[in-house]
């Protein structure tokens, strides 16, 4: 039973339906693995210890009745702090909302909880979903970061203090996170999950989504939040795979380059058709339309609070304000036309393959002290709203994960979906959990 | 005085004008960078009868944010 932590979401709900676990003793296996490692990680903004043990209790009673609440009854999640949860704080990683608590549950909270789903607490999030660093570290290195802005969701379930969380992006904030902490990140098509109840960066690039460590996991949430989907998620092999090469691999660390060329290799050597291709618009150009585009919505969003309280915001958020109020309208229009030509492009290139793979990032996790890296290759599926998902391809220097990034058509995130599970169980693309241990400082501290 | 610092300072006199925003060496940063971004996005050749993109949720699936 110590180490019920371990278990990812679907093999704790199969355990929980059986017999051989309850909701009470699964929510309190993180609880003190929580408390064993957030001191290091600090993941967590918020947690409410109390309310879900008495979640997990109501369900375990229905349970013993035969009444368990749903397909999720038990299982544990985190909620990124950008999105509201009922009765726990929502503050944004914001000064500006320091104190606040949320009234009700955001409707992708709402439906989770609906089929069982029990809320640890609040994860970390980069300030208002910018890139500034956030106190959250990177399990598998410390002194590296975790990304941004889901930083303390891709941590959390990296170190196994919960099987699965939200995060939201809206230039890269879910599949870096989850590439740097070598968890599975899922950014569904744009509009599939309700945006209602998240604090807004860009409207028209603002995605919420999943950070786990398995497809299946991802998949069951994803149908649960959308209402709608492929809960089992049946591994299919894709037949014809587009490698964004050009595009990226010049742009990549040589590390990540050299990761990527041996997992096309592997697709290859399965026997599937890859063509190498690239982007259907310049990358520098995808990066000037998602900047345009995010900076002018984020100033226009936060403009009167700005204008009132200029000091509660950060470098990284005030700079983007800044330089969002200096965009001409004229200049927005534009790059809503070029955006406009992009997603036509894009919906054109993804129809023609079953996947589309590039990189997760140009490199691995920097330094925590210095930046939490950078999200230009994720920003073409940000703009597009095409869906796009992390997997973990292993970890190379200083013990810091590589990610691949699997790309598919919109609206079709549930083929998407079945070939990152089966890249999962065939190519062995699939997250471990960073044992983490404690510094022997406070190992001799506690004997 | 290159086109792209008088674009800048431009930008900069504009916020600082409209929005009360004081110039300072952090709104300098911002004004250079933006006027790259700009510049992309300016010389990129696009039809101008081309629609804006105008996000679209199929079905009503997404509900307003915040």
């Amino acid at each position: 039973m110590s180490e019920v932590w371990r278990l990812d979401l679907g093999d704790g709900l199969r355990r929980l339906s059986g017999g051989g676990l309850t909701a009470r003793e699964w929510v309190r296996a993180l609880m003190t693995r929580i408390e064993y490692c957030d001191h290091m990680i600090k993941a967590w903004v918020a947690l409410d210890s109390s309310a879900a043990l008495a979640a997990a209790e109501v369900i375990d009673a229905r349970r013993a009745v035969g009444r368990a609440p749903g397909p999720l009854a038990g299982a544990p999640i985190g909620v990124k702090d950008l999105i509201a949860v009922e009765g726990l704080a929502w503050e944004a990683g914001s000064p500006l909302f320091t104190g606040r608590v949320a009234e009700t549950d955001a409707p992708a909270v709402a439906r989770l909880r609906a089929q069982g789903a029990i809320v640890m607490g609040k994860t970390t999030t980069c300030e208002l979903g910018s890139n500034w660093p956030s106190q959250t570290r990177n399990p598998w290195n410390p002194t590296h970061s975790p990304g941004a802005s889901s930083s303390g969701s891709a941590a959390a379930v990296a170190a196994g203090m919960v099987p699965a969380a939200l995060g939201t992006q809206t230039g890269g904030s879910i599949l870096r996170p989850a590439a740097y902490c070598g968890v599975l990140g899922f950014k569904p098509t744009y509009g599939r999950i309700s945006r209602s109840g998240v604090v807004p960066l860009a409207w028209s690039a603002d995605h919420l989504g999943v950070l786990s460590r398995s497809v299946r996991d991802a998949a069951q949430l994803f149908a649960a939040m959308a209402g709608a989907g492929d809960a089992e998620c049946a591994a299919r092999r894709p037949r014809r795979v587009l490698f964004l090469k050009d595009d990226f691999l010049p742009r990549a660390a040589p590390e990540v380059a050299d990761w990527t060329l041996r997992a096309v290799d592997r697709l290859t050597a399965a026997g599937i058709a890859v063509d190498a291709g690239r982007l259907p618009e310049d990358l520098d150009s995808v990066h000037g339309i998602h900047r345009v585009v995010v900076r002018a919505e984020a100033a226009a969003y936060h403009a009167d609070r700005f204008q009132e309280r200029p000091e509660a915001f950060g470098p990284d958020i005030r700079n983007g304000i800044v330089s969002g109020l200096m965009v001409p309208a004229t200049h927005y229009l534009r790059a809503l036309r070029l955006r406009s030509r992009f997603v036509r492009r894009m919906d054109r290139l993804c129809d023609r393959y079953d996947l589309v793979v590039a990189p997760a990032t140009p490199e691995t996790a920097p330094l925590a002290e210095v930046s939490t890296g950078s999200p230009l290759f994720n920003e073409p599926c940000s703009i597009s709203g095409h869906p796009a998902i992390t997997l973990p391809l292993g970890r190379g220097d200083n013990n810091l994960p590589v990610g691949i990034q699997l790309i598919g058509s919109r609206d079709r995130d549930e083929d998407l979906l079945a070939a990152a599970r089966w890249c999962e169980l065939e190519l062995g693309w699939r997250a471990e959990i960073a044992e983490m241990e404690e510094p022997p400082e406070r190992k001799r501290g506690s004997a | 005085m290159t086109e792209d610092r008088l674009l800048a300072q431009t930008l900069e006199q504009m916020v600082h004008v409209a929005f009360g925003v004081e110039k300072s060496a952090t709104t300098r940063q911002s004004a250079e960078e933006i006027v790259d971004l700009l510049r992309s996005v300016a010389d990129a050749a696009v039809d101008p009868s081309q629609e804006p993109f105008v996000p679209k949720v199929k079905d009503g699936r997404d509900g307003p944010q915040d």
